[in-house]
């Protein structure tokens, strides 16, 4: 490595390690840094060898990181969830169909549903009861009302639309409201 | 071997005061100064710290900075003590001449017992 690379490799580390560091600390710690490495330079410290010596005194960016941490409690940032991550796509699927998977795919569906810190209570109570195993419970009114019930056409057709149209509902509400940590709210 | 920690405490400890002192009477910009302590046995081990101690000391407002020109390259910033700067080494001078004078006293019972 020439004494350039060095130098922009030092620097490339520091500016990483110094990551955490409120902003104001961060940029005065790299201009404080990077000015003392211009100076040494200018100094004489010209050769490969020298940069590598005077980057060796200069130290561990880390531990000039650590100096520059003295007294400050550092909040780890948790990475970013996406709205609704694999388990959420799971339940969102599972409540309108999971009934057709040997009927425990619905109950699967509403445990992932409670469990998931994506919605509130409200909303959680909404995926449950909007529709109880979802469209399965169609084909169950469908039968039923073939066998037992013998309904006028007219109502018939009516709960029929309402039973496809709500579980597609929840969907919605459920798609656009959730957000990590609701559950908290 | 078994001193280095004790040491690496102390160093952390009094090198705030080593910076303060030699800001008494005269500005330094950070290079300067970071030299200034290299050349004294002992003081200073990673270079680069004294950058954060001294962005604490401004903080604190025990030095102030300011920024001048040089002929050599980038602006500068200067490093001053100021009134506060100067009151907390003396204060710490003092407390620092009986914390050694004590450590002295019981180290030398400690040659003088080993001796007798």
């Amino acid at each position: 490595m020439s004494a350039d690379q060095l130098v922009d490799a030092y620097l490339d580390y520091l500016t990483k390690a110094a990551e955490p560091l409120p902003a104001e600390r961060r940029t005065d710690l790299i201009a404080d840094v990077t000015s003392h490495i211009a100076e040494a330079r200018a100094a004489g410290a010209t050769t490969e060898s020298d940069v590598r010596q005077m980057l060796q005194q200069l130290g561990d960016p880390d531990d000039i990181v650590a100096a520059a941490t003295d007294g400050l409690v550092l909040v780890e940032r948790p990475k970013p969830q996406p709205r609704l991550g694999g388990r959420e796509i799971l339940t969102l699927i599972l409540l309108p169909f999971g009934a057709y998977i040997f009927f425990v795919g619905w109950v699967v569906g509403v445990v992932l549903l409670w469990m998931s810190d994506r919605w509130t209570r409200n909303e959680k109570l909404l995926g449950t009861l909007v529709t109880p195993l979802g469209y399965a419970s169609v084909q169950a009114f469908a039968t039923v009302d073939g066998d037992v019930l013998q309904l006028p056409q007219a109502v018939t057709m009516l709960i029929a639309i309402v039973l496809l149209v709500a579980p597609l509902c929840t969907f919605v509400v459920l798609v656009s409201r959730g957000r990590p940590g609701r559950s908290a709210q | 071997m078994v001193a280095e920690k004790v040491f690496t405490q102390l160093r952390r400890g009094t090198l705030e005061y080593c910076v303060l002192a030699l800001l008494q009477g005269e500005e330094r910009y950070g290079f300067d100064l970071v030299k200034a302590l290299g050349e004294i046995d002992g003081m200073v081990t990673t270079e680069g710290t004294i950058y954060p101690l001294l962005a604490r000391l401004r903080r604190e407002g025990l030095v102030e900075t300011s920024w001048r020109e040089s002929e050599s390259g980038p602006p500068r910033r200067y490093y001053r003590s100021t009134k506060e700067g100067s009151q907390a080494l003396a204060d710490f001078t003092a407390d620092w001449e009986r914390f050694r004078t004590s450590v002295d006293t019981i180290l030398r019972r400690g040659i003088e017992g080993s001796q007798g």
